[in-house]
């Protein structure tokens, strides 16, 4: 054991050491790694590396905490703080030979008295400004330039910078996109649905906004290439079945499915005159769906006969079957339809988001003026720039008397064409058409200035369109209530379904 | 003896040999540092500059016996080493001037090798073997050589085995013009100078005990280990320098000089331990005549003492490790 005073001049100059070797080591530490991030970030600003500044700026940070820890775990030895102590008071190795003979075992007489005058000169010395605490002001003030560069370099914007805000910003508009899609196609069966994943991730992955609305067209379009073709006859000569099991119910369910079911249930114990209507109302629905789908009318027949026969279990259960086949069927195609929409809207967003420039608009009117001026005008515009500033279209019809006015054209310049970038949320609407401000029109013949008369037609204001979405439901009903006259050939259903489901959004 | 009692005495056999030498104080503290590390010193500068001198002062002042040897490129090793002869029609041992408590092999790289070699197993051993006969010599004992540079006429280098022998190796300047002047002034008048002798041998054997009782630390021990490990070319320790112009480095002789030299130059210091300021103050004479340098180091006119400049810069201080 040293002696007293060796010992505590030693262990004080430790501690004192342990901070000054802390403190110069986070110095040189940040002041190194600055530089180098300062580098890193400085060429981050030519090229696009998002990762650049964060790594730059987490490095400075992990290389002071790292040298800090090193410190607070590399502690001096005794014997290094003894060396310098030494060195700093004059002790000609006075303490560090202290500490080395006051290990041995065995000392001599002039080892003791080295000891013994160790000590005496070690009461009589403070280890104050045996260390220097502070770091030299060249390191310090190198690894501040170095850190006032890397601070200049990350906080000062760049194009880089621009660049990464935008691709965070595309980023944000495609995740919005996709979220949207997911929303929109919510409920959709397990097969259409693992399609959808895969959709949303090719998405996700596209790096830009045109290519992920190309990717949604390009998977609308698959999605409705992959629907089975005949899924539009089937849901019309299912909705069809449906309403003649509403107007003539095979049994108390509600729906044709609940009622077959039903009645396969009870065919064994349904008396003679129930049975004949039963299978009366099979052979109905089987003559309604042979169009469609001969193998439900013949199953829905057979189970007619059966039943006829006193039996018919089987065979409505049989029915039923291949009744809930082609529903699966329409569900499928019509998960595919929705999707479909929900992605191609999807894309038109992302695509009017993209667009760059100012929109003008193009129009095209059209005016007729009749007698004292009844006009009808048209136009369609669109142009959009990234603010989603729409231009419109204006229609100005002179009119002659009773005659036809012509509306004037308007043109549309815009990075984004229209034509790919449709709403189809919006269509023509001619009685919003004809809804529109009045306009002063000049008619020829008349004197400059006179009013001769107004018309209603179409302005910058009042864009002719209507909320798709909104209508469709109403001109599909009705489709479908004109489907139900018995006299429709079944062809001519066909088509009548067939357009309104290209009309589906 | 204490350290001041040693220190006393010290400072006495200085006055007393700066009564003869003018200056010199590096050459009269190497060559101390010598008698009281017991160990053999070799002295080498052009003729003339008082290394003669300096080792005759040095027999009075020590008070012991004093041989003196010149070596000749005639001299035989029995002239320095003594010879058997026929006596009453007996062998009897003559004893040689080797036979002595401080022998003065004066210009020693004039005799041929085989002479020089005559000192070795003396140097090493402190004994003579002849005709089977070991002859101890008297302790104390310290060969003091002296020798011209070698690239004088009529020059033998000495072997790098007989060089490795001599604890220290001085080298011998020329006087500054001052000096000269007082050299002049001692020299050339009527008055004669006596010296006193001021230690005898039992006192310089307790003297030399004395030294080899101070204290040294591990540490320290492991920088003088370090400094003779960096002489060497393939040591990693070792400066370019030494990688360059040595083509070997020094023997553990080197480090052992070193630590007893530190030990006196401690305890001149008036210091109870030896410090690195030590280690590094006989650093030059302990290792300059134990670096065998190569062709390079020649035609680029590199001195030893360069290198071992070369060595202390590249080691400082010693280190915890």
């Amino acid at each position: 054991m040293p002696p007293e005073h060796v010992r505590a001049l030693v262990a004080a100059t430790r501690r004192r050491l342990v901070v000054a070797l802390g403190l110069r080591r986070v110095v040189t530490a940040v002041g190194v790694t600055a530089a180098s991030a300062t580098s890193l970030a400085g060429i981050a600003r030519g090229l696009v590396l998002p990762w650049a500044e964060p790594v730059a700026v987490g490095a400075v940070i992990a290389a002071a905490l790292g040298a800090a820890l090193w410190s607070a775990v590399a502690r001096p030895s005794p014997l290094a703080a003894a060396l310098v102590a030494d060195r700093a008071l004059g002790g000609f190795d006075r303490l560090s030979t202290a500490l080395d003979l006051a290990a041995r075992p065995h000392r001599t007489d002039r080892e003791e008295a080295q000891l013994h005058a160790a000590e005496a000169w070690a009461a009589q010395r403070s280890p104050r400004g045996v260390v220097r605490l502070l770091p030299s002001r060249p390191l310090v003030g190198l690894a501040l330039v170095a850190l006032a560069g890397l601070a200049l370099v990350v906080l000062v914007p760049s194009r880089a910078d621009t660049l990464r805000a935008e691709r965070a910003q595309i980023r944000d508009r495609i995740e919005t996109a996709a979220e949207e899609v997911e929303e929109e196609a919510g409920g959709i069966p397990e097969p259409v649905a693992a399609e959808l994943a895969e959709i949303l991730e090719r998405l996700r992955n596209a790096e830009d906004l045109e290519r992920a609305a190309a990717e949604l067209d390009t998977a609308a379009a698959e999605l409705e290439a992959r629907a089975d073709p005949a899924a539009l006859s089937y849901r019309t000569g299912l909705a069809a079945l449906e309403r003649s099991a509403t107007a003539h119910p095979l049994g108390p369910e509600a729906g044709l499915a609940a009622q077959l079911a039903g009645l396969a249930e009870r065919a064994a114990s349904l008396p003679p005159d129930e049975r004949a209507a039963a299978a009366a109302g099979l052979r109905a629905l089987a003559d309604q769906i042979a169009a469609t789908d001969r193998d439900l009318a013949q199953r829905l027949t057979d189970a007619a006969a059966a039943l006829e026969a006193g039996g018919a279990t089987p065979q409505l259960r049989h029915a039923l079957d291949r009744l809930e086949q082609l529903a699966g069927v329409v569900a499928d195609a019509d998960a595919r339809t929705r999707l479909a929409g929900a992605l191609r809207n999807a894309a038109a967003g992302l695509r009017s988001s993209q667009g760059r420039g100012e929109g003008e608009g193009q129009g095209q009117g059209q005016g007729q003026g009749q007698g004292q001026g009844q006009g009808q005008g048209q136009a369609q515009g669109r142009g959009s720039n990234p603010q989603g500033n729409v231009g419109g279209g204006g229609a100005r019809g002179p009119a002659a008397g009773p005659g036809v006015g012509n509306g004037g054209l308007g043109t549309a310049r815009a990075e984004d064409d229209p034509a790919t970038t449709p709403k189809r949320a919006e269509i023509y609407d001619p009685i919003l058409a004809g809804g529109g401000p009045e306009e002063r029109v000049e008619i020829d013949g008349a004197d400059p200035g006179e009013v001769l008369g107004k018309i209603r037609g179409l302005g910058l204001e009042n864009v002719p369109t209507t909320p798709y979405y909104d209508h469709f439901e109403d001109y599909l009903a009705a489709a479908t209530r004109a489907l139900d006259d018995p006299n429709l050939p079944s062809d001519v259903r066909n088509v009548i379904a067939d357009y309104f489901t290209r009309l589906e959004p | 003896m204490t350290p001041e009692e040693f220190a006393d005495r010290y400072t006495r056999i200085l006055d007393e040999i700066a009564k003869v030498i003018v200056g010199q104080r590096e050459l009269v503290a190497t060559t101390l540092r010598g008698v009281f590390c017991e160990g053999h010193v070799l002295l080498e500068g052009v003729p003339g500059l008082g290394k003669t001198t300096l080792l005759e002062t040095l027999g009075r002042v020590l008070s012991v016996e004093f041989g003196r040897i010149q070596f000749t490129p005639d001299l035989m090793p029995a002239d320095i080493l003594g010879t058997n002869m026929l006596v009453d029609g007996r062998f009897e041992f003559h004893r040689g001037p080797v036979f002595a408590n401080l022998v003065l092999a004066d210009e020693i790289n004039r005799a041929t090798p085989k002479t020089q070699s005559a000192l070795l197993e003396a140097m090493q051993e402190r004994k003579v073997t002849l005709g089977g006969a070991t002859h101890p010599l008297p302790r104390p004992f310290f060969v003091m050589a002296t020798q011209n540079p070698i690239e004088m006429e009529g020059t033998y280098p000495l072997p790098e085995a007989q060089l490795d022998r001599f604890l220290f190796k001085a080298l011998v300047p020329s006087p500054s013009v001052a000096e000269l002047v007082e050299i002049l002034d001692k020299t050339t008048g009527t008055t004669e100078t006596v010296v006193e002798p001021v230690v005898d041998g039992p006192t310089l054997q307790a003297m030399a005990s004395e030294a080899r009782a101070v204290p040294i630390a591990t540490h320290l021990l492991a920088y003088a280990s370090r400094l003779v490990a960096a002489t060497h070319p393939d040591d990693p320790g070792a400066p370019p320098e030494v990688r360059k112009y040595v083509r070997y480095g020094s023997s553990p002789r080197g480090a052992q000089a070193i630590v007893l030299g530190a030990k006196v130059e401690a305890l001149l210091a008036g210091r109870p331990n030896v410090a690195t300021e030590d280690v590094r103050a006989v650093a030059h004479a302990s290792l300059r005549h134990r670096l065998v340098l190569g062709y390079e180091a020649l035609a680029d006119g590199v001195a030893p003492d360069e290198l071992v400049d070369a060595v202390l810069a590249a080691h400082p201080a010693p280190t915890a490790d």
